[in-house]
């Protein structure tokens, strides 16, 4: 049941966004190409640093297209659809998740290849060091191509784990919003939740985090987890190439994870269908 | 044997109590005709039933169980409003009941909407209410559901297509199954029903076969009116 969810909430979610996202996908290839083609160094930085920007735009509308989806689809008349389907609502608000974490990821993620691109066009174009893409990987201290990708994919890691928060706490100030008292507040309670509640759970993990560090340290030779961050930092000293301390973001993790208890309960006892 | 068992159920919104602890019993294989003024808590009973108000009192079971994951999965269900996501085409809407619904027949939904003269490949959101209203009931009769809740299923069709639509619901429910209306228009269906529920001032009024209630030659809406002329 839940793939079926998740298939039709994919499509659901192209289906809200995809002329938006066509517009700017054109936008892109055409700014990107003349950026690669146009003798004109400024103006092929400035057509450049226009796609970053394009799809800068396009991670907030992707967010707020993922929150207005799941409102209608929940809350609004599509909601007779959804809450009448025979599949538990744990899985439907996971479907929803999944859905939006993937859409905004995948959004988020082409955005940073932009700023790789465009870094890289900009060194190219004003004569610097740095001309190829294993050099432009450098800038982040790593030798070799396996410990960029063990630092990449701690990176991916870390921004997933963040926006599959980001989406929880939207999710549970739509629901919120929908729920007396706090339906009274309407949109702006829908705010005010998902913004209190993100500021919570970062803060919460992230001082745990400072008491009880748990980290990844990667040489050149090994990566190692450590739960004395601070004196395998003390210890390996300049050998350390990168290094993380994951416990805040860990339980940021966990808290999205859980968020959905509270979301899935909202909806099951509480949120009426008007 | 009872499809619907309500017993001491109780639903207010703010302060205005619709449904008043209600009790009552519907029997299975019966076309039920649910009836009451506007407001008198009609679509609230069905939003209850099938699982879209979750904050009431009482106990709520259909066949014999509290409404939830599997209640849906046996009861086919008809807004009063049409719910198909404005991007759906209507073939989108035919393979998204098939994906979720076991009990969908998808070659008879496809049939249903060739009689309705409705195009496959045209938006939900740019059919007039009466063609939303023919895709909904094509979709829900095109299910083999226990229990069949039609919340105003002709409210917003034309007196003539009126008839049609109730050949459409007769000849296609499941037969054994059990059809629970909504409607004021009495009258147009007063021939199909076999059991009537009367609700009004939060409280059931009459619960009782139609052979019953009409043995002195009276027609539903003669007992609706007399019903109601006390109530309201």
């Amino acid at each position: 049941m839940f793939g079926k969810l998740l298939k039709n909430d994919l499509k659901a979610q192209w289906h809200s966004v995809n002329i938006i996202l066509l517009s700017m996908g054109i936008i892109c290839i055409v700014a990107e190409a003349f950026a690669i083609f146009t003798d004109n160094n400024v103006l092929g930085a400035l057509a450049g640093l226009l796609v970053f920007g394009v799809l800068i735009f396009a991670c907030l509308v992707m967010v707020i297209a993922v929150s207005m989806l799941f409102s209608k689809t929940v809350f609004g008349r599509a909601g007779y659809l959804t809450l009448t389907l025979p599949a538990r609502t744990r899985d439907l608000v996971w479907s929803k998740t999944v859905s939006g974490l993937i859409w905004i990821f995948g959004v988020f993620s082409l955005m940073i290849l932009s700023m790789f691109i465009w870094v890289s066009q900009v060194d190219n174009r004003f004569g610097s060091e740095i001309q190829a893409a294993a050099d432009l990987l450098s800038l982040f201290g790593a030798p070799s191509i396996s410990v960029v990708f063990a630092i990449v994919a701690i990176y991916t890691s870390i921004f997933a784990v963040l926006i599959l928060l980001a989406v929880q706490c939207i999710y549970l100030g739509i629901t919120l919003s929908n729920v007396t008292p706090f339906s009274k507040l309407g949109n702006f309670g829908a705010v005010i939740v998902t913004f209190v509640s993100i500021w919570v759970i970062v803060t919460i993990t992230g001082a745990i985090g400072d008491v009880l560090p748990v980290g990844i340290v990667l040489t050149e030779s090994k990566i190692l987890f450590t739960t004395d961050f601070a004196n395998a930092v003390k210890t390996l000293g300049d050998s350390i190439i990168f290094r993380q301390n994951l416990t805040g973001i860990v339980l940021s993790l966990a808290g999205a994870l859980l968020l959905n208890l509270p979301i899935t309960s909202l909806i099951k006892n509480k949120v009426n269908i008007k | 044997m009872s499809i619907i068992t309500v017993d001491g159920l109780t639903k207010a919104y703010g302060s205005h109590t619709v449904l008043n602890n209600i009790s009552f019993d519907l029997p299975k294989g019966e076309v039920i005709g649910l009836f009451g003024p506007n407001g008198c808590g009609k679509t609230t009973l069905m939003k209850i039933l099938t699982g879209l108000i979750h904050d009431y009192k009482g106990k709520v079971l259909v066949d014999g169980n509290a409404p939830g994951e599997q209640t849906k999965a046996i009861t086919a269900y008809l807004p009063e409003q049409t719910f198909v996501h404005d991007w759906m085409r209507n073939i989108d809407a035919v393979n998204y009941f098939a994906d979720f619904y076991a009990d969908f027949d998808k070659e008879k939904a496809l049939d249903m909407l060739s009689r309705f003269g409705l195009n496959l490949k045209q938006k939900s959101k740019t059919m007039s209410k009466g063609m939303q209203e023919k895709l909904l009931l094509s979709l829900v009769m095109s299910r083999e559901a226990d229990l069949y809740i039609l919340d105003e299923p002709m409210g917003g069709v034309d007196p003539a297509t009126r008839a049609s639509i109730l050949d459409f619901i007769m000849e296609n429910y499941a037969q054994k199954s059990t059809l629970l209306i909504s409607t004021h228009l009495i009258n147009d269906l007063e021939s199909v029903f076999t059991h009537a529920l009367f609700i009004g001032g939060g409280k059931v009024l009459l619960n009782d076969s139609v052979a019953e209630i009409t043995k002195d030659g009276k027609h539903i809406e003669d007992v609706f009116k007399e019903v109601f002329s006390n109530v309201w």
